[in-house]
């Protein structure tokens, strides 16, 4: 497992942080963002300052593995919910949100890069799947043309969903 | 007409044999380039036996089935039919790779073993036959009607193989 101090930082990180996320892709999504893209370092000033660098990476690579794995494995009724619920929470047009989810596919970013490779698959899979039930979901707009992704916008619209 | 049916018999066959071998050879493809090294042991994230039986419900799960054909119109059910079929004929590749590795190392360390039980040997290799006629079985039924139908079954191949992987106490305690 891992080693006493990466132990103690997944704890203070679960306790302190996670349980205030509701929802399981939340997390998923938020641990993910912690990553760096170009190292696939995890970083976290928090943790590191109190733990060190090497265990808080550490232990967000194990909490990301692991509430990966949680969200793999719902069912899609339970993924389909979380997702429409981190959809709202988004405060995106809904229509917009499933554009950009659909032909980005920005959540292969949250995918561990050490995970069982049938996993990976069932996740993106499942998620795929969601997203085409949202879209069939969408009262009379799911039938019309899709209209281009919107421009990027210099203020974010959607909100950062933690603060540390 | 006895021609035209025969004809058409053999067409269907050679119909469904080509389609099969081309869904199997895109499944080994795709396995071929996600495998990589062999992870080490003993890491959080190599939890195999968990990992592949949590797989295994999930891809084979009716639930998921039921709930995108009551949610959803036709287009998101066939979507639902293609992913599914795609993750278990590539789930079924990787099982079939590994446990050929499995054996292979087995055959390895076997050539230097000085305390070979030959029916254990024995067992182990009627094991491996019968798991690769259960996968060979498993990717031609889950391309004929879809994994749903096949989790027993499934989870019985995925029994047999983590069974076989635990190769040691064949050799030695059983």
């Amino acid at each position: 497992m891992l080693p006493a101090d990466a132990w103690n930082a997944y704890e203070d990180f679960r306790t302190r942080t996670l349980s205030r996320i509701a929802s399981a892709l939340e997390r998923l999504i938020y641990i993910a963002s912690t990553r760096d893209y170009n190292s696939g370092v995890y970083q976290h000033e928090g943790l590191a300052g109190r733990f060190g660098s090497e265990a808080a990476a550490s232990a967000l690579e194990y909490a990301h593995w692991e509430v990966f794995q949680t969200v793999s494995l719902l069912s899609l009724r339970r993924l389909t919910e979380e997702l429409r619920k981190y959809m709202d929470s988004s405060r995106e047009e809904p229509g917009a949100f499933l554009n950009a989810w659909q032909k980005l596919e920005p959540y292969r970013v949250a995918v561990p890069l050490r995970v069982d490779p049938t996993i990976a698959e069932l996740f993106i899979s499942n998620i795929k799947i969601a997203l085409a039930v949202l879209r069939h979901r969408l009262p009379e707009r799911r039938d019309r043309p899709q209209a281009a992704l919107p421009p990027p916008s210099l203020a974010p619209q959607s909100p950062r969903p933690f603060h540390n | 007409m006895e021609y035209l049916l025969v004809s058409t018999a053999v067409a269907g066959t050679v119909l469904f044999v080509a389609f099969f071998l081309r869904s199997a050879r895109e499944a080994r493809e795709v396995c071929q380039g996600s495998g990589g090294a062999e992870p080490e042991t003993g890491e959080f994230w190599n939890d195999r036996a968990r990992s592949a039986a949590a797989a295994v419900s999930g891809i084979f799960s009716s639930e998921d089935e039921r709930f995108v054909s009551n949610e959803a119109g036709k287009q998101v059910s066939g979507l639902f039919r293609r992913e599914r079929k795609k993750l278990a004929l590539r789930w079924i590749e990787r099982q079939k790779r590994e446990a050929a590795a499995v054996m292979s190392r087995h055959r390895e360390e076997a050539r230097l073993a000085t305390d070979l039980q030959p029916a254990n040997e024995v067992k182990l290799f009627f094991r491996y036959v019968r798991l690769r006629l259960t996968f060979g079985f498993l990717a031609v039924s889950v391309w004929l009607v879809g994994p749903q139908r096949l989790r027993g079954l499934a989870e019985k191949a995925n029994a047999v193989f983590h069974g076989m992987r635990n190769v040691k106490t064949l050799r030695g305690d059983n």
